[in-house]
């Protein structure tokens, strides 16, 4: 050892203490030895295996493929986000580093921010990365239209929220099952709140990430708007900002009065912010376009997209709007059997266009006939108006399509019918409800708007799915889970073993053989993944109890009884303990590196 | 006087760890011997500002800790080891006690030189981008020193500092504590009473709470005088003695 000297101020200025500089250099530290990294490589398995695939079974329309940001991507995220957070915010007591760094001068609020802010950083980074790849794709498929951000920025606030409140979480409640407890909260969260925006649509739901999924119509036919995402965005930057507040405020951050006055001033600010969007969604209302809230509102965006439809030229003319140039030759083909049985004929339709739909339900565009000699007659859901052909010219025997491909939903008619043919066969047309049929399954969102508009006007909604299968589902659940189970397992035996490398090098100086720590680690992950399994099934059978009870024509809650999943819940109780424990048996065989690190006393 | 405790105890629920200390101490090295249990530790973590006195009076380089601007002004002058020293086992050498560097405020402009001297001094330059993690527990325990000495303080709290280290760091140790005290006050808590009477000017023996010893090492050496207190060298033969008359 040699000594050397140099100098240091005793009492450096504020301007010093403050410097960004200092800051800068704190956050650098933090950044390079943050474990979130090192978790990237299980997203991106996570992310080809659910949003990216889901992503490709979408038509290429940029909103549509952009919905699996905030329904696939950000529940992928959620969880890595809260364990990872919560495991850094329990470092200090976990390290046994609390006597260390209490002697600081700089309070702790000051180095629990740097943490926070690195993972956070780390998160939204790897989110925003995979975001962009996303994009990417749907930016090389799509022909129409642009990327909408909303989502994004809604889901990076989310990701925010929810690390800060898992850095609290672990903060406070320190200790080694605070992190794998915190990811599978955050996970159960982002489910049940996805659930209720499909369920409800009461304001507190409006604000969850879930609910912002677009309608197909907007940025298509009309602007997305942005009135309820920045109502989002402003309720989960409260939340995170609460979440620092509150950390402030905690003795662990060692501040003065000035610093608790900060802290308090800040968790006020995210409060006000939180409250005030809370109060902006419950004066949602349902607008032509989407939900719009009257105080974020610009009347600007209620104006239509102008385009230049493409169109086909087969028995009619066939046009529909550039952003679904790829599905015009099969709409030109179902068409085409339906419009041949009368073409030539006077008063025939001479063109279908694509258009938007009728006001409150912006979710879907539909098809308008265009007639010979006088104007255009929508197909489907006109209103009373008076029939443009001349007696003399029409069909004397209509044809009634039956199309037999329509779904066999209890409310689901099969037969297509003209105008004329209603009057011809003195048949009374009147609305008694509207059939919406989509390639993919609904969003939450546009789900919501239609019960808010049926519910508006007294009528209910039957949603029903034909694709995929419950079978289908139930496998691919099956595996999902297992994959999301292990990969938060494998993160959670990481991080122990880690922490206990300690105890197995005290267990190699004893004398232990490989074997035997192999052994150990081995029965640790089986346990760890055993009660994992076992209260994610009985998680998983409460929530499929409570979606039966509100969905009676699926079967009701004698389906739990009637089929239940035996091989599904074998792989999960049993071949997922068998797993973890095979993989932990693997991994545990190297020899400790730090036999000796602890000091001998 | 660096160090003026009057009057100072602890308590964790029904034990005194701390019972009415008073200490007084000036630039140089300060040895705190006792056995285990003495309430040495607790006593450093009072003066390192970790925990609040349950009574008594402590004031650390003329100032008040229990205030928060005061207690401020002492821990960016303060330098503390704990016993146990935790540690993050990602980071490297240079970073663990940059990152220290950092929360004790001091200027950025001084923080990378103050690294790299502080980490030469404790002879840990050639394993400066080593993880902590690969390290053997003595070399831990000189990273541990490295951050403490970093800011250059003028109160320097040492609890342990060379339990681990092999013969010849311990001795380029008890070097680098006279020359640390030739500025600074350096209290050393240790059950090695080989270090105190190579490198302290002073020295405290603590037993159940209380100093039941206050002088120099020579003082403590001559308590031993006329006794058959057990130990192998004169300065143990006089903590053996002493104790032994504490609990007579």
């Amino acid at each position: 050892m040699t000594a050397a000297r140099f100098p240091v101020p005793a009492a450096p200025s504020r301007a010093a203490r403050l410097s960004p500089v200092a800051a800068a250099r704190l956050l650098r530290l933090e950044l390079r030895r943050n474990p979130m990294p090192w978790l990237v490589p299980l997203l991106a398995l996570l992310f080809w295996f659910d949003p990216f695939r889901t992503m490709q079974g979408y038509p290429p329309i940029w909103d549509l493929r952009a919905s699996v940001v905030p329904n696939k991507l950000l529940p992928d995220f959620v969880a890595f986000a809260g364990g990872v957070s919560a495991w850094v915010g329990s470092r200090e007591h976990r390290r046994r580093i609390i006597d260390l760094v209490t002697t600081a001068a700089r309070p702790g609020w000051a180095r629990q921010c740097a943490a926070l802010v690195a993972t956070t950083c780390w998160v939204i980074l790897a989110y925003l990365g995979f975001s962009a790849v996303l994009y990417a794709v749907i930016a090389h498929q799509a022909s129409w239209g642009g990327p909408p951000w909303w989502p994004v920025a809604v889901g990076a606030a989310a990701l925010a929220a929810v690390c800060a409140a898992g850095f609290a979480a672990g903060t406070f409640f320190p200790g080694r099952f605070t992190a794998p407890l915190t990811a599978f909260g955050a996970f159960l969260v982002s489910v049940v709140t996805f659930q209720n925006a499909v369920r409800s649509t009461g304001g507190a739901t409006l604000l969850s990430p879930s609910a912002v999924v677009p309608n197909l119509d907007a940025g298509v036919f009309y602007h997305y708007l942005p009135d309820l995402p920045i109502a989002q965005v402003m309720f989960l930057a409260g939340i995170a900002v609460v979440a620092l507040g509150v950390l402030g405020l905690s003795p662990a951050a060692e501040g003065g009065l000035w610093l608790r006055r900060a802290a308090a001033a800040v968790a006020a600010a995210g409060l006000v912010a939180a409250g005030t969007a809370a109060g902006l969604a419950h004066t949602a209302r349902l607008g032509p376009h989407g939900v719009v809230i009257p105080a974020l509102h610009d009347a600007a965006t209620d104006q239509p997209i102008p385009y230049t439809p493409v169109c086909r030229r087969s028995t009619v003319v066939v046009c529909l709007h550039p952003a679904f140039r790829a599905f015009l030759g099969d709409e030109t083909a179902a068409l085409d059997p339906v419009l041949g049985e009368v073409a030539g004929l006077p008063g025939a339709p001479v063109r279908a266009e694509q258009i938007s739909t009728r006001p409150g339900l912006s979710g879907i565009s539909k098809m308008q006939l265009v007639y010979g000699n006088v104007g255009g007659v929508p197909l489907a859901g006109s209103g009373p108006a008076a029939f443009p052909c001349p007696r003399r010219n029409c069909l004397a025997n209509p044809v009634i399509q039956q199309v037999s491909a329509l779904p066999p939903g209890t409310s689901a008619p099969n037969t297509v019918i003209t105008e004329h043919a209603v009057r011809q066969l003195g048949l009374r047309a009147m609305i008694s409800g509207w059939l919406i049929q989509t390639a993919q399954p609904l969003t939450a969102a546009q789900i919501s708007n239609a019960k808010l508009t049926a519910a508006a006007a007294g009528m209910n909604v039957e949603t029903r799915s034909s694709v995929p299968t419950s079978a289908e589902i139930i496998n691919w659940a099956t595996v999902f889970g297992i994959v999301l189970a292990l990969a938060i397992l494998a993160m959670s035996v990481g991080l122990i073993r880690s922490e206990t490398a300690s105890d197995l090098s005290t267990l190699a100086a004893t004398g232990a053989s490989g074997t035997t720590r192999r052994n150990l680690t081995a029965t640790t992950a089986g346990a760890l993944a055993f009660t994992g399994a076992v209260l994610g099934t009985v998680g998983g059978y409460v929530a499929t109890t409570g979606w039966f009870r509100s969905k009676p024509f699926n079967g009701g809650l004698g389906t739990l009884v009637s089929s239940v999943p035996t091989v599904n819940l074998l792989i999960i109780l049993v071949g997922m303990p068998l797993v973890a424990a095979a993989g932990g048996w693997l991994f545990a065989g190297r020899e400790p590196s730090g036999i000796a690190h602890q000091p001998i006393e | 006087m660096n160090v003026e405790i009057t009057d100072l105890t602890r308590r964790f629920g029904r034990n005194q760890a701390v019972a009415g200390v008073s200490l007084r101490a000036g630039p140089g090295v300060f040895g705190l011997l006792g056995p285990n249990g003495a309430g040495k530790t607790s006593l450093l973590r009072m003066m390192a500002t970790v925990i609040q006195p349950s009574s008594g009076e402590l004031r650390l380089l003329g100032r008040d800790p229990g205030a928060y601007g005061q207690r401020k002004q002492i821990r960016r002058r303060l330098g503390y080891l704990p016993q146990n020293l935790g540690y993050y086992p990602a980071f490297t050498v240079v970073e663990f006690v940059e990152y220290f560097a950092l929360l004790k405020e001091m200027p950025p402009a001084q923080v990378p030189g103050a690294v790299a001297a502080a980490v030469e001094k404790v002879g840990l330059g050639d394993r400066a981008r080593a993880k902590l993690r690969t390290l053997s527990g003595g070399m831990l325990r000189r990273v541990g020193i490295a951050q403490a000495i970093v800011n250059e303080p003028e109160l320097l709290l040492l609890d342990e500092p060379t339990a681990g280290l092999d013969p010849e760091q311990r001795v380029a140790f008890r070097s680098l504590m006279r020359d640390l005290g030739q500025r600074a006050t350096v209290v050393v808590s240790t059950h090695l009473v080989e270090d105190v009477g190579a490198a302290c000017a002073q020295v405290a023996l603590m037993n159940q709470g209380k100093i039941v010893f206050h002088g120099t090492p020579q003082e403590l050496t001559a308590r031993a005088d006329g006794t058959a207190a057990a130990g192998d060298a004169p300065l143990e033969r006089g903590y053996s003695a002493v104790l032994a008359q504490a609990r007579s």
